[in-house]
């Protein structure tokens, strides 16, 4: 039966594939049958660790014993930390197998849920309510098995780790119950209403609303579903292309009414779900979806080596809506960074549209000198250039996308450099890798961009992007003036790391590489969000003293 | 489940009778054994839904009544607990919703579940306590008999009970879940009725003392840090006076507690902290007390100047860092003999 394991003298630790606000997660080996098992290290000094939350997720998946809910296998204390051993799931997740694109194949779509399904009717008639279901939590594995994860505890994979109090994104998948009466109101149905957010995301490649809204958006969207034709309205379920069956079986699941909406056991006898659950090509199918990211992660040149940090879609998107959000209001007042162009004729890259905060920040400084050389002069001209340029020179493009696949896997090999550098000084969050590599595809953007110009001769392009960055600083690094901007104090704050004096300069500009490194550090001190909010913030006070 | 109503139309009386038959009949060696487990199970599948209802059927009052009734009458808790182990993974589960709802059903205002086990069955109470000493069923009963003590009455049993002090042992059993469930239980027999506790501290200064000392002084990490939040829970409750008098004289106990403040764990080192204090803000201390607080005088200052107090998010924590520092200053000055 299931053999418990006792101590760590049991395990081998492999590699890292997961980690978050609670632990590392590793990948183990028994090292009596040399069966893989997945090891979650939670450390019970660090001060966000209740021993009472954790008993609670402990006793909940050690009372789960099905196929479709990865197994607990025991778990004990060594030191100052808690190994908590799991089954270890080979395939990856839901989340991370749609990335080469959704899987519009309806048979897939019923294979998946009719497991989650059966996952969830175990649950639900134990009284136990998953609470927060979404792809990340789905995972396959390579022989085609489909497994509920994610208790709290059970986190795995390279998945979305954000802790569940400040659950970033899960709003798409929350049903209208959980969002309008947040006072604990709501059943195990909140789980089936996620179950078709899932279902939906399966064919969409992403969840409902998640295209059009920003977060917080969407649950307002939500929330404010009373008739069940909202919703099904708000996601356009009638234009969608798919079967009369899997439209019905959504609509089921988005019964605005959580007494009305299907349980488990009777969605698992809808047509949707009867008419492939015999289907003898089920595991194939499954696995072609894990095949199909193998060969996407190739040519894509992920690197297979370092698959344990894949940088999380939502950050990337909360990118674009802060942007999308503020953009009646930047148009007018301050220059506007659109990269759009160049994601067109690339379908593989994603372009990342400058945050309207650095473009404001480069203002801010602008108004705050007075030039005291003709490079200066240069380098504050800097942003209306890129702009005029990105516009003119999407002719170029495909010559400089061919440059920049090209430097792509050395950008990668400096990024996951970074990575240990950093890792080792201080611990990463999943968030501030986030940063790090967008910040990082962003200078390769820039760098690319400066490369094939053709308007100015190029080194001096390139010249200049580092100039750009090296007074940067040097501007924040000074002493604010006795009586210009406050505003300029406050981004100090903000940017300069609190162990670099504000008045030595002399540190600032020693190396172009040193500039380049503490910027990239700066950036990646506050996401998109607060840096919005910054933004915002600094709109008002400027208002305030002029 | 209502097909099951249609085919084979079972009173709820007949599904506790037919219950206890087949849990009777489980027998570990014999073939049959798997039958009958299965059959357990699709019966307290059926006890379910006369509790909880399903898709098309909401429960109906009198039907649950029915089934109580007859599951008082046949004793029917006793001999599923009795034989939980026998039963299938998934159908203690079951054991455990239909005991819960049947405690919570209330009538006028008093739980005849509770009047049963107390004066019926008390028996059941004692196997429940000795749940953790099983590791298949031990979480089981834990979530039971947690159900259970939120009842005054039943809690007052299980601390009255002599088996009460075998919680001391669960704590430092090997299987993780079970040694953290019994304490959980621990914890909640002691905090969730306060002036029943006060008493029984009150009463049991010297056994309790001694016990929650040992485990306190244990090697596990675990046991130590959850022993001394529940031991500083219970120094917070006013109700508990006459214990906290005792124990703050006690100078065995300070001793105990600065170890903890010289453990490598900053979070046993805060826990500590949170005790030291009192012994430090006590009005009137013993004599062996103070003089060992005077004795370390220097050994204090210099603790409490070092103490890392940043790294926990408490801002109440820093003014009272400095009130014990004042109140330690204070102390007479000692003179060494070297």
């Amino acid at each position: 039966m299931i053999e418990r394991i006792h101590s760590a003298e049991e395990l081998e630790v492999c590699e890292e594939v997961g980690r978050g606000g609670f632990g590392v997660v590793y990948r183990g080996l028994i090292k009596a049958n040399n069966n893989e098992v997945a090891i979650k290290q939670i450390d019970l000094e660090s001060n966000n660790t209740d021993l009472f939350e954790i008993n609670k997720e402990i006793q909940i998946i050690s009372e789960c014993r099905l196929p479709q809910i990865t197994q607990y296998f025991g778990c004990f204390v060594k030191h100052y930390k808690l190994w908590v051993i799991m089954e270890y799931v080979n395939g990856g997740s839901l989340f991370e197998l749609l990335k080469p694109g959704p899987a519009e194949d309806e048979r897939v779509i019923s294979i998946i849920i009719r497991e989650i399904l059966l996952a969830l009717e175990y649950l639900h008639n134990q009284g136990k309510i998953h609470r927060d279901l979404k792809s990340q939590n789905i995972l396959l594995s390579k022989s085609g098995q489909v497994k509920l994860t994610d208790f709290g505890v059970s986190t795995q994979l390279s998945s979305n780790f954000s802790r569940r109090n400040t659950t970033v994104g899960t709003p798409y998948w929350m049903a209208p119950e959980v969002i309008v009466n947040n006072n604990g109101g709501h059943s195990f149905k909140a789980d089936i209403w996620s179950l078709g957010c899932c279902a939906y995301e399966i064919f969409n490649g992403k969840p409902p609303l998640q295209n059009q809204y920003p977060p917080m958006k969407a649950l307002g969207q939500i929330g404010r579903c009373h008739k069940d034709t909202d919703f099904v309205g708000l996601i356009e379920l009638d234009k969608m292309n798919i079967s009369n069956h899997f439209k019905d079986f959504l609509s089921k699941c988005f019964i605005v009414d959580p007494r009305d909406r299907y349980s488990a056991t009777k969605l698992l006898n809808h047509k949707f779900i009867t008419k492939y659950a015999n289907l003898p090509e089920k595991s194939k199918l499954l696995k072609k979806l894990i095949t199909n990211k193998h060969l996407w992660d190739q040519e894509n040149h992920v690197d297979r080596s370092h698959n344990f940090y894949v940088p999380t879609e939502i950050a990337r998107n909360q990118m674009k809506w802060s942007q999308e959000d503020d953009d009646s209001k930047n148009t007018a007042k301050t220059i506007h960074f659109d990269l759009s162009s160049i994601k067109q004729s690339s379908p593989t890259r994603i372009a990342y549209p400058v945050s309207p905060a650095s473009s404001k920040r480069s203002s801010t400084r602008e108004s705050s000198i007075s030039p005291p050389a003709s490079t200066v002069g240069d380098d504050e001209q800097k942003p209306n250039l890129i702009l005029a340029d990105y516009r003119q020179n999407s002719k170029i493009v495909s010559k400089e996308d061919t440059f920049a696949n090209n430097l792509r896997p050395d950008f990668s090999r400096i990024l996951n450099k970074v990575f240990h550098k950093l890792e080792s000084k201080n611990t990463l969050t999943t968030e501030q890798y986030d940063h790090l590599v967008s910040l990082n595809s962003r200078l390769l953007d820039l760098l690319c961009f400066s490369q094939y110009s053709e308007s100015y001769d190029s080194n001096n392009r390139k010249i200049l992007v580092f100039q750009y960055l090296k007074y940067f600083l040097k501007e924040l690094a000074k002493s604010g003036d006795t009586n210009s901007s406050n505003t300029k104090t406050i981004l100090q704050r903000l940017i300069i790391p609190s162990t670099f004096t504000v008045s030595s300069q002399s540190n600032v500009a020693d190396s172009e590489f040193v500039t380049m490194e503490r910027n990239s550090r700066t950036y990646s001190q506050f996401d998109e969000i607060e840096s919005s909010l910054l933004e915002s913030w600094i709109d008002q006070m400027n208002e305030r003293w002029s | 489940m209502a097909f099951l109503f249609k085919r084979n139309p079972k009173t709820p009386q007949d599904i506790v009778r037919a219950l206890n038959d087949s849990v009777l009949k489980l027998d570990v060696n014999s073939d049959n054994n798997k039958k009958y487990q299965d059959e357990c199970a699709r019966l307290l599948a059926q006890v379910k839904v006369v509790l909880h209802g399903d898709d098309e059927n909401d429960p109906q009052p009198d039907q649950i009544s029915h089934l109580a009734q007859e599951v008082y009458a046949t004793d029917c808790l006793y001999t599923l607990i009795a034989n939980l182990k026998k039963l299938s993974f998934d159908s203690r589960k079951d054991v455990l919703i239909l005991f819960s709802t049947l405690l919570r059903r209330q009538i006028a205002g008093k739980s005849p579940t509770v009047d049963y086990l107390i004066t019926q069955r008390p028996e059941i109470i004692a196997m429940l306590i000795k749940g953790p000493e099983s590791q298949e069923t031990g979480l089981i009963c834990g979530q039971i008999l947690r159900d259970c003590i939120k009842f005054e009455v039943i809690n007052k049993y299980v601390i009255s009970s002599p088996l009460f002090w075998n919680f001391f042992k669960y704590v430092h059993l090997p299987v993780f879940e079970i040694a953290t469930d019994s304490f959980t239980t621990l914890h909640d027999s002691l905090t969730i009725h306060k002036k029943l506790v006060s008493e029984f501290l009150a009463n049991n200064y010297d056994v309790f003392t001694t016990q929650i000392n040992k485990l306190i002084q244990s090697n596990n990490y675990v046991t130590k840090r959850q022993s001394v939040r529940l031991l500083s829970e219970l120094v917070l409750q006013r109700q508990n006076q006459a214990f906290l008098n005792k124990y703050f004289d006690d100078s065995t106990n300070l001793k105990i507690i600065m170890f903890l403040l010289s453990d490598k764990s900053k979070n046993l080192q805060l826990e500590g902290f949170h005790i030291f204090k009192f012994f430090v803000a006590k009005p009137k201390k013993s004599q062996k007390v103070l003089d060992i607080l005077a004795k370390n005088k220097e050994n204090f200052i210099e603790f409490f100047n070092a103490f890392d107090i940043h790294s926990f998010n408490d801002v109440n924590l820093a003014d009272e860092r400095d009130y014990i520092l004042m109140e330690i200053q204070k102390l007479p000055e000692i003179e060494r003999i070297s």
